[in-house]
Formats: structure tokens, C-alpha cells, sequence
């Protein structure tokens, strides 16, 4: 085990190379481009840099495919230029990796600033139903252990996992410790073994069948039992409690590391897994009057915490890609107030 | 029975027949790549099959081999994806005109300026069959589709100067002449990097029916009268098959 | 009249019916009789039709005493 002073992005490559990462796909896009950045400079890994971040994910698809752990990085625009395939990788059950470094948008926004606003992307953004599992880190050492956990689950689900990351976290620098976290192998025989058939079409038997209403729920039923089960394994949250205060505070990835200055007057809870949302929700917030999301964004995590929890959720949304105290503050006063 | 098609080894022949209409050129070109996996002796175990959207992007599902249906467009990046994480695996790539050039038309571009090492047949029947027979990008100026019903006025995409521009192996040949599209998928298949064989086939559901062709036949002997074989040439006229390595 | 040398075997669950063998044969051995391919036994072994079929419906056999080409 070393300690090294690493940038959150660098932990992220760093960590996918240790977690068997054997072929990169990716195209240039702040504030990702760190993790393409370093991942050329490992000899143990292929890297392709591609024309689009269309052709991106759909070489790592057929890498993933072909046997090969694969990933690919990149922000708000490209992420959704991809929604398409990952819909078609949780169809085909390819496991991928999918790393977000989210910047403030919609459109090309403001590229060197931090924001959560691919939240609710992450879950409904390609079109039909599915499950994914999704991770938001908060700190370069939780980048760095959730990267093994994205690769870990991926593998586990046979689904693309997505890493969550912001404009904040992936460029800060922080000493971390090298730690080797266990790695799950792969499940899936490779290309060329076999005579299966991989299709985006409702399938039975790896065969299609697009006529039959039932195939299809029972697809659809069959991805969303697996995804539930495999991230049973990944419950991983942060709770702060405070028996002194009756607010909940709920909030993640770069956010929340203002958010703790406050943990003297306000409990905390942080999800990692922002999906499928961590049960163990329900049971905290029954201690707190009030719960209160706050999230860099118009409010996407607090529609679904109001929706899983059936009671009011207030908001304190941090736009624009800047964190300050004394803004949270005052509106988390305007809060206290309030009730 | 005494004879049988061999060639049928690289089918699920429980999945045929397949789905195409009556007469779709698509069943041939499937046979021709069959008939030049075969005389390469091709194993099928190491041997995987891409495909895209559209009519000619079921052809993989028929294969008893490994196989892929990508998302429309995406059958190129996903086969070079194949190719460089395993780079034992032969990649077959069977696709669409609509899909390779029109949505997949970025793809081609950079795939072959990458020279992966894959071959690429496409299935070019200048409609959109499978959604009723919309103008493609190989739709000829003046013809006829549901979109275009005073008569197509845009170039037809210049795939041939795209490939060969790369330096890559390019082909051209059509359903009709059966023999000379066979050397072609033959030879792509041998060819080390990126090699493009461009098969025109009729499609006369949606297309042939539009533009007043009887019946498949004709059009196969409208391919009879239009194509002329010319093997010594660096760039083929567009009444022109041929193989430009 | 040309001399019989081959045997059609046609696969009717595979066969659709299109045409393409009944035009493209240059003895006229096929005929289309309510919605099904029928074979009037004038076959010369010439494979255009095992060729050209796109539904993999035909095999064309060449009779065992007679050696011929079957290209």
C-alpha cells in the first residue's frame, strides 16, 4: 500500500487499471479528458481515441463483448450523445463502465464548472425501461474505491455501471492510499466461442422476438431483478446523525463536502449509490420533521427522494457551478424559519 | 437427396426462412458470404458477425456464429471494438447503405482512416427498405422514393473515393453478377486492414415496385444491363464493378 | 429439347415464392401453380436458379452417370 497525491480524474484511471481495465475508448472533453490523459501512458491497456463519444461507447461495447473490461469518460454532452447505447448495453447485458465528470449545462453550458445535473440522465435518459446501478464518489479516495466497485458491479450485473463524478472532485488533488480492493472476473465467454446472437431487439434465447408482449415483460422483469440484486452488494451511504436537530440533510458528490461544516447543526446523509436509490432512506428520514436535498441542480435527486419517501422534500438547489457557505446558509436559515 | 449446401453450415438453418419480402437481394449476398467464408474455410468458432439497423441488419441473427445487432449506425465502431480487444477474431461487418453512409456515415469515415482490420459488406439497395422505402444516401439523382416523389435531386454519397481516398481495399459488384461478388467478398475477406465490399441489390418491395420494375428478376437484369465488369482500373465510373485494392 | 441432367429439390418451407428461378432458367422448368413453385423436370444442371435464389430453397442435383459441369 502507497500514499500518493493524485487528481481525482488520474485515481479514477489509476483504479480501472487495477481493477483489470484492458481497453479504453474515449474522446476529449473537459473536465474528463484526465482519465484519457493518463490511461495512453499505460502500456497494459489498449486506448482508442475516437471520432465521437457515439463511436466511443460503441467500441467498448464491442471490447466488452470481445472479453475485454472496458470504459469510457466523459461530461454532460457526450453523455448524452451515448444514452442510446447504454440503453442497448442493458438490453444486450454487456458489462461497461461509464465515468461522468459532470459540467454545468444543458448544452455546452459552462465546461470548466461543476454540476450535478445528469442525475435523473443517468436513469431515464435512453429510451424503454431500465435499471442501471450508479455511483457518485465524493473525494479522490472514494473515486478511487468506487471505480473497482463500478467494475465490480458491472461485471456482477452484466450491465453498463456509471461513475458519477463532477468538475470539482475530478480535478481536485488529494493524498489517497493505493489500496488493491478485491475484483470480480468475468462471467461472460468472449466473441468468438460460441454461436450466440447479441441483439437491441426484445430477445428470448438470444433470438428475437418482437411480436410477443410477454417475451418483452419478461426481459424487462429479468433485468430489474438482476439489477436489484447485484447492487444489494453496493449499499453504500454516508449518514451523519444529530440527535440535536429535527432536518435531514440529503446531498452528494461535490456538495456535500460543504455540507459538512454543517454537521453540527444538521444531520447529513449522503447516498453513493444514487441508484437504485439505498433503501436504508426511508429509515433515516423517519427520524427528521423536516428533509431538506440540497444538490447543484433544479432539483432532480429531490423528486426522486419526495417520490420514494411520500412526504415533502424541500429543496436548496446551488446553481451554476459555484459551492458557497454563506448562500447555503442562508437559505437553509430561510428553511429553519420557515417551519 | 445426395447433394447438400454446404454452405448452410454458417446458417442457423432453424431460423430460416428468414424475414426478408420475396425476390430481396439481401438472401443472396447472405449466401455469397457463406460461399466465401466457406472457401476460406473460415472456422466458425473466431469468426464474429456485426450488423446494424434496417432490413440487411437481421442478416447477423441468421449466422451460427457469434453475432452482433447493433444500434443503427454503430456497426462499425462496435466491430473495431471486437477487433482490437481480440485481434484473433475475424470481423465481419454486414450492413445497410442507409446505415453505413447516412447515420453511420462518420463511422465509415474514421473506421477506415484507422485501417482496422475488418471487412465491411454492404448491402446497397439505395432505399430505406424497412421503413417503407424513404431516399437513402445511394439513391440515384431522379429516382423515384416515398420521399423523394418528384424525383431524388441529391448526389449520391461518393463511397468509393471515401475507401480507396484512405487507401483502403475497395469492391463494387451487384446481386447479379453472382460470381464476380463472390471474388470480391473473397479477397476483401484476405485482405489485411480495412477492406469495403459494396454489393447493389434489389430491394423490390419498397424500391423496384416505385420506379416500375416488375419483379425482382428485372431488377437483377436491370444490375445485367447497367454494370459492366472492369478489373483494370484505379477508380471505378459509376456504371462501373471491380475490385480496387 | 435439352437433356435432362440435373434433379430440383425444392425446399417449400423455405420457398417464397418470388419468381427469380422461373424467369431465370433458360429451359422454362419452373412454373408458379396457386401460390407454390412446381418443377416440369426439364432441368439442365445449369445452377442459375440454386444461384440466384435468395431464400436458399433450391438444390439442383446433377445425376450420378453423367458427368457435368456444375458451374
Amino acid at each position: 500500500m502507497t500514499k500518493r497525491l493524485l487528481q481525482g480524474n488520474q485515481a479514477i484511471a489509476l483504479a480501472a487499471v487495477k481493477a483489470g481495465l484492458n481497453f479504453f475508448a474515449g474522446y476529449p472533453i473537459t473536465p474528463a479528458s484526465e482519465i484519457l490523459h493518463e490511461l495512453v501512458n499505460q502500456e497494459t491497456i489498449k486506448v482508442l481515441q475516437m471520432e465521437d463519444e457515439i463511436a466511443s461507447i460503441n467500441a467498448i461495447l464491442g471490447a466488452s463483448l470481445a472479453g475485454a473490461k472496458s470504459m469510457t469518460a466523459t461530461s454532460g454532452p457526450g453523455f448524452s450523445l451515448m444514452q442510446e447505447s447504454i440503453g442497448h448495453a442493458h438490453m444486450m447485458e454487456v458489462p461497461l463502465v461509464i465515468v461522468n465528470v459532470q459540467r454545468v449545462g444543458p448544452s455546452t453550458g459552462m465546461p470548466t464548472f461543476p454540476a450535478q445535473g445528469d442525475i435523473l440522465q443517468c436513469k431515464y435518459g435512453s429510451h424503454g425501461d431500465y435499471f442501471p446501478i450508479v455511483f457518485y464518489p465524493n473525494s479522490v479516495a472514494e473515486l478511487y474505491e468506487f471505480t473497482f466497485n463500478a467494475f465490480n458491479a458491472a461485471e456482477e450485473s452484466l450491465s453498463p455501471v456509471i461513475l458519477l463524478s463532477d468538475g470539482y472532485v475530478g480535478h481536485l488533488y488529494e493524498t489517497i492510499e493505493e489500496v488493491d480492493y478485491p475484483i470480480s472476473e468475468r462471467t461472460l465467454a468472449p466473441l468468438g466461442t460460441s454461436n450466440r446472437h447479441f441483439t437491441g431487439l426484445t430477445h428470448e434465447d438470444s433470438m428475437p422476438v418482437t411480436s410477443d408482449p410477454e417475451v418483452h415483460r419478461k426481459l424487462i422483469k429479468h433485468l430489474e431483478a438482476k439489477q436489484k440484486k447485484v447492487s444489494r452488494k453496493y449499499n453504500n451511504y454516508e449518514y451523519i446523525e444529530n440527535k440535536s436537530s429535527d432536518i435531514l440533510l440529503i446531498t452528494y458528490g461535490a456538495l456535500s463536502r460543504a455540507a459538512y461544516d454543517l454537521k453540527e447543526d444538521f444531520a447529513i446523509y449522503r447516498p453513493v449509490r444514487m441508484f437504485p436509490i439505498v433503501e436504508k432512506i426511508k429509515e433515516i428520514a423517519k427520524k427528521y420533521k423536516e428533509i431538506v436535498v440540497m444538490e447543484m441542480n433544479a432539483g432532480q435527486y429531490a423528486n426522486e427522494v419526495e417520490r420514494l419517501l411520500h412526504r415533502e422534500v424541500k429543496l436548496i438547489s446551488i446553481m451554476g457551478g459555484k459551492i458557497d457557505l454563506n448562500e447555503i446558509w442562508t437559505k437553509l436559515r430561510r428553511i429553519k424559519k420557515g417551519k | 437427396m445426395t447433394k447438400e449446401l454446404t454452405y448452410l453450415k454458417y446458417l442457423k438453418q432453424d431460423r430460416l426462412p428468414h424475414q426478408w419480402c420475396p425476390g430481396c437481394g439481401n438472401g443472396i449476398v447472405l449466401k455469397l458470404a457463406c460461399l466465401a467464408m466457406e472457401k476460406l474455410n473460415f472456422p466458425k468458432k473466431g469468426t464474429v458477425m456485426v450488423s446494424g439497423i434496417g432490413c440487411s441488419g437481421r442478416s447477423a441473427g441468421f449466422f451460427d456464429l457469434d453475432s452482433v445487432h447493433t444500434a443503427h449506425g454503430r456497426a462499425l465502431p462496435v466491430a473495431e471494438g471486437i477487433k482490437l480487444a481480440n485481434e484473433e477474431l475475424n470481423v465481419m461487418v454486414i450492413s445497410g447503405d442507409g446505415d453505413l453512409f447516412g447515420i453511420g456515415g462518420n463511422h465509415l469515415l474514421h473506421a477506415s482512416r484507422r485501417n482496422t482490420d475488418i471487412t465491411v459488406i454492404c448491402i446497397s439497395n439505395a432505399i430505406y427498405g424497412m421503413t417503407g422505402g424513404q431516399c437513402s444516401p445511394t439513391t440515384e439523382i431522379s429516382s423515384k422514393t416515398l420521399t423523394t416523389p418528384r424525383g431524388n435531386v441529391d448526389t449520391p454519397v461518393n463511397v468509393q473515393a471515401l475507401i480507396t481516398g484512405h487507401n483502403c481495399f475497395y469492391a463494387r459488384s451487384t446481386t447479379f453478377h453472382f460470381n464476380h461478388a463472390m471474388k470480391c467478398i473473397f479477397e476483401a475477406l484476405q485482405h489485411k486492414g480495412f477492406s469495403f465490399v459494396e454489393i447493389k441489390s434489389q430491394c423490390i418491395t419498397n424500391d423496384g415496385r416505385r420506379r416500375g420494375f416488375k419483379n425482382s428478376y428485372e431488377m437483377l437484369m436491370s444490375y445485367k444491363e447497367n454494370y459492366k465488369i472492369n478489373n483494370n482500373t484505379n477508380a471505378l465510373e459509376h456504371n462501373e464493378i471491380g475490385i480496387i485494392k | 429439347m435439352a437433356k435432362k441432367k440435373g434433379i430440383v429439390y425444392i425446399n417449400h418451407k423455405r420457398c417464397k415464392v418470388c419468381g427469380i428461378c422461373v424467369k431465370i432458367c433458360p429451359v422454362q422448368n419452373y412454373k408458379i401453380n396457386q401460390n407454390r413453385l412446381k418443377e416440369l423436370g426439364k432441368c439442365i444442371a445449369c445452377m442459375q436458379c440454386e444461384k440466384y435464389c435468395p431464400d436458399m430453397a433450391l438444390i439442383i442435383d446433377t445425376k450420378d452417370d453423367k458427368k457435368t459441369p456444375t458451374g
